[in-house]
């Protein structure tokens, strides 16, 4: 998954360095919604702007475990 | 009487009521006031700045920015010095004068009804004119402007809305929101943002088009909001609002009727033409000496977008006849992007277009024309660009390797026909 998940933001966000462990710092309100949008429409899963916080925005690591945690919830 | 003696007097009658806040600071009228003479008297002493003297002021979007603002004004000095996106590229610095300041801050304060103990939130950079321009009948009315740093951290946005002092029938915040915002919202934060209906006075959208769509969904969710979409430009002033709570069913591309000291017309060619003091001073450029001179504006300006007035006087938006791609109502012009490009090793030549967005309505992406034994490697050229033209929202998300690039007749790159 987390490979997945790099591939597609890496095509989204190609100024972002992905593999940062300050990822929500690179971040602008673009790249936030822009990673919301990517993994909602690819995992199908319901993600709102609570779910953008710094911590769950940090690494590419995170956003495994946020996708992971939202899967889980629908099953 | 100047701008500034009108904020003068708001301090005088609300010494203590907020002004302005931002992250954890926050200043009282009073509090505010006498920072402004400091920075005044340290602008005169230190940095010799002089009535009417021409003053560039780097944006900062925080207290400090406010207090220099206010500062360079009872100085006199002529600060009000916008930056917009030049068609051949290059940046034009607009210069605002103290009768169009005045004017538009009375536009904003009759037609949406900016009063004493309204807090607005700014979200948007205050070197562009829809977020800057709040700060006129903010501070006309003895209102707080409560800053942030963009829409990112989505917490502090909530929380500025919904104080926690917060009486619940009594509606006292307001927000400027470009549509891109609003649909990130709708998308993201739909109930957040229902369980603030009755807590919102008013949003003002503006410097993109909004989809009809988003501006019902918008009343949907927020039933007791006033909901205004403006047409307004750094050069033009604020020049119309239309108040779409109140319309039955939503007009598309309608921004309402001209505003108190605004005139609108139709060109010949259905440019939108626009007069009255809301006017822009004029474009500030540099002599051969590098120091500024002043092409004033004129008693017409005409725009390059086009529209047409319906028997009510209401202005409709139909397109624009310039190429600047709109991203988030951030203006970007095609050729600054394709002449910082030209500089990468190994691009022949390229086209920068618009493609549209979900959110943003449009990002630009960039067509490339390569030399024989080159790729393209999409995070080398990002970075690069980013270096070239120092703004991220600048930077194209999409590239495209091609052949050539179309060419007129006349040699011009035929730009309009990769436009659909």
């Amino acid at each position: 998954m987390k490979e997945r998940i790099k591939a597609l933001l890496e095509d989204q966000l190609p100024l972002v360095d992905l593999e940062s462990d300050a990822l929500y710092q690179e971040l602008d309100s673009l790249g936030v919604t822009t990673i919301l949008m990517t993994l909602s429409d690819e995992y199908g899963i319901l993600l709102d702007s609570r779910d953008a916080t710094p911590k769950n925005l940090r690494s590419l690591d995170s956003l495994v475990a946020l996708v992971e945690r939202k899967l889980a919830e629908k099953k | 009487m100047r701008w500034i003696e009108h904020v003068a007097k708001i301090v005088e009658r609300y010494p203590d009521a907020l002004a302005v806040i931002c992250h954890d600071e926050q200043l009282t009228y009073a509090q505010m006031w006498e920072a402004v003479g400091k920075e005044a008297f340290r602008l005169r002493d230190i940095e010799q700045v002089r009535e009417g003297q021409y003053y560039i002021q780097t944006c900062t979007q925080d207290i400090a920015y406010v207090v220099r603002f206010l500062a360079l004004h009872l100085i006199g000095a002529r600060c009000d010095i916008l930056y917009t996106t030049g068609s051949t590229g290059k940046p034009k610095a607009v210069l605002l004068s103290d009768e169009g300041m005045i004017a538009n801050g009375d536009n904003l304060i009759t037609a949406m009804g900016f009063h004493h103990g309204l807090t607005f939130v700014v979200c948007g950079p205050l070197d562009h004119f829809g977020p800057w321009s709040k700060m006129l009948p903010v501070f006309m009315t003895g209102g707080t402007l409560h800053i942030l740093d963009g829409l990112k951290d989505m917490e502090a946005f909530f929380d500025a809305l919904r104080p926690a002092s917060f009486v619940y029938d009594k509606a006292k915040t307001a927000t400027f929101l470009v549509p891109s915002a609003i649909r990130m919202l709708l998308q993201f934060s739909r109930e957040r943002l229902e369980k603030l209906a009755g807590y919102i006075e008013f949003i003002e959208t503006g410097a993109a088009p909004m989809a009809t769509s988003d501006m019902q969904q918008l009343r949907e969710v927020l039933p007791n909001t006033r909901l205004y979409n403006t047409y307004a430009s750094t050069e033009t002033g604020i020049v119309c609002t239309y108040p779409y709570h109140l319309s039955p069913s939503i007009l598309q591309g309608c921004v309402g009727p001209a505003m108190k000291h605004s005139v609108v017309a139709i060109g010949p060619d259905g440019e939108i033409c626009v007069s009255g003091p809301i006017l822009m001073a004029g474009y500030l450029n540099e002599d051969a000496e590098g120091n500024l001179q002043l092409e004033p504006v004129g008693k017409r300006f005409q725009t390059t977008d086009l529209g047409y007035l319906d028997a009510e006087g209401r202005l409709f938006l139909t397109g624009r006849s310039s190429e600047f791609i709109n991203i988030g109502g951030l203006k970007l012009s095609p050729v600054e992007v394709e002449d910082a490009a030209m500089g990468f090793v190994g691009i022949l030549d390229c086209l920068c277009i618009p493609v549209s967005h979900p959110v943003m309505g449009q990002v630009p992406k960039l067509l490339v024309v390569l030399q024989e034994g080159f790729s393209l490697n999409k995070k080398e050229i990002s970075r690069y660009l980013k270096e070239k033209l120092t703004e991220t929202w600048k930077v194209p998300i999409n590239y495209e390797v091609v052949d050539e690039i179309r060419k007129m007749p006349n040699g011009k790159k035929d730009r309009r026909s990769y436009i659909m």
